[in-house]
């Protein structure tokens, strides 16, 4: 009886957490469709400033990784 | 006759301007003012025990620099009714969007654990308990979002912006010499030349004029307001007299330190403040004990929104402060969450806080420099700004103040990750 309780509670959060992954996960891929196409106009200083932006974010992890690998 | 009617006019019109204002106001002034957050007091006091008043001058370059950057969030807030997180998603696609809102919610709680670290500090010097500080910080900051009134907690954040007059009496008890500050302080030169402890200093203090959570916490707050275009000149000046505000009490505390801790190397606020009620004078540092937490406090209130409000606006989640518990739930939940995890860090034992204030200036200048591009590019986009679009003489302003801050703030990271990179 007490086992039977125990699995019932255990499925039933399973359940329950499960649909809360799956509903944050759909909510997720929702965001992604939704903003998948940059309704910015693409001028060519935003071309530029973006292709700066990505370069200098490059170099950023590159440091951080190299400081995280080399701290004393 | 006709002339008094004009008279009456105008007089009726200029109040009621000042009547609007003070409606309109707000955002800008609570934000600057919290721009001198725990972090910030620290880098004043340090520029005024190293440098005494020889670096006034810049500070006051700093707040036309603090105007341009905010006044923007301003304009695309009022005109696009998004927040800075929900305007990059939308312009930029969901790789910028996800990368900035991961970004803003990790130096935000970093930084929040920081205005914990300041908050404890100070009012330790009173002999208050760190658990009961992070208690009292947690049920106030509960206490001004739970009415579910976005005019109630601006009301509440206001006075703590008011509190922060506590500099101006210290500044005055020290006595210092006003011929001293305007000769030294307000004439442009690199004391001592332009060395490697200057140039860290001049970079910290710029580091603290601008950070990333304010561009997305203003902007954020000019929506949930509900600024409206015609609100954006008054919006423009609560800006302004924000700016000056947040210099002024830069100013007076440099002036304090300046004059009574010459040339003493300060870490932390909190050292100052001890070393000011053990030497010099007790009222002093106990005004700036109170004035440390403060910052802190008033830099949590910000920092904790700035986070929530962005992810409300991508999620969809509702986020409004006008919105009770029951209504927007999400949105609460993650005010609760940044605000109270940053504050049991404090409390564990033994925990990296030297590293975790290191870690927030190198993390911080990863989303600084995508945060004030993306603000720059979104405010020259015709579409979206129409005629409130950036002017040729705002774009110059604007990308010479970005380009410098993103250099400066860079080559701050530099030097905090490899100390001996500068000696």
């Amino acid at each position: 009886m007490k086992n039977n309780f125990k699995q019932i509670v255990t499925t039933l959060l399973n359940e329950k957490i499960g649909n809360i992954i799956n509903d944050q996960l759909d909510r997720l891929y929702a965001i992604n469709r939704k903003y998948s196409n940059p309704k910015i106009t693409m001028t060519p200083t935003v071309r530029w400033a973006l292709l700066a932006l990505r370069l200098y974010i490059l170099f950023l992890v590159g440091i951080l990784f190299y400081k995280f690998f080399t701290w004393p | 006759m006709n002339w008094l009617a004009r008279l009456y006019y105008h007089y009726r019109r200029t109040l009621k301007a000042i009547k609007l204002f003070f409606i309109i106001s707000g955002p800008g002034i609570i934000v600057m003012l919290a721009d001198n957050d725990a972090g910030g007091i620290t880098t004043y006091a340090a520029t005024g025990a190293k440098y005494g008043y020889h670096l006034i001058w810049f500070l006051l370059l700093l707040l036309p620099v603090a105007y341009y950057v905010q006044e923007m969030t301003v304009r695309l807030g009022a005109v696009t009714k998004r927040g800075h997180a929900e305007a990059i998603f939308e312009s930029f696609g969901s790789f910028w969007g996800w990368f900035s809102l991961l970004d803003l919610f990790l130096v935000d709680w970093l930084t929040l654990v920081t205005e914990f670290i300041g908050m404890t500090a100070a009012l330790s010097i009173f002999h208050i308990p760190p658990l009961l500080t992070v208690i009292m910080v947690c049920l106030l900051m509960g206490f001004m979002v739970l009415r579910g009134r976005y005019w109630t907690w601006e009301k509440v954040a206001l006075v703590f912006c008011a509190l922060n007059a506590v500099y101006i009496p210290c500044a005055f008890l020290v006595k210092p010499s006003l011929s001293e500050i305007v000769h030294l302080g307000l004439v442009p030169h690199w004391p001592g030349g332009s060395t490697n402890d200057l140039f860290f200093l001049l970079m910290a203090n710029i580091g603290t004029t601008i950070a990333p959570w304010m561009i997305f916490f203003q902007q954020s707050s000019v929506v949930d307001k509900g600024l409206l275009e015609k609100d954006i000149k008054f919006g423009q000046l609560d800006t302004l007299i924000g700016s000056a505000f947040t210099v002024l009490v830069a100013i007076f505390i440099v002036v304090v330190t300046g004059t009574v801790l010459r040339g003493v190397e300060i870490n932390s606020a909190a050292q100052a403040i001890e070393l000011l009620i053990e030497n010099h004078n007790q009222y002093v540092g106990c005004l700036l004990a109170i004035g440390l937490f403060n910052a802190g406090l008033l830099g949590a209130i910000c920092i904790s929104l700035a986070s929530s409000w962005a992810f409300g606006e991508v999620f969809g989640w509702a986020h409004s402060l006008n919105n009770r518990i029951k209504e927007a739930p999400w949105f609460y939940v993650c005010y609760f969450f940044t605000l109270i995890s940053a504050g049991l860090v404090v409390l564990i034992p033994g925990a990296p806080l030297v590293l975790i204030t290191l870690f927030v200036q190198v993390i911080a200048v990863t989303l600084l420099p995508s945060a004030l591009v993306f603000l720059i590019l979104l405010l020259n986009d015709e579409q979206v700004m129409g005629r409130y679009k950036n002017t040729l003489m705002q774009n110059v302003i604007s990308w010479t103040i970005v380009i410098t801050i993103v250099i400066l703030s860079t080559l701050y990271a530099l030097s905090a990750l490899f100390p001996s990179m500068f000696n």
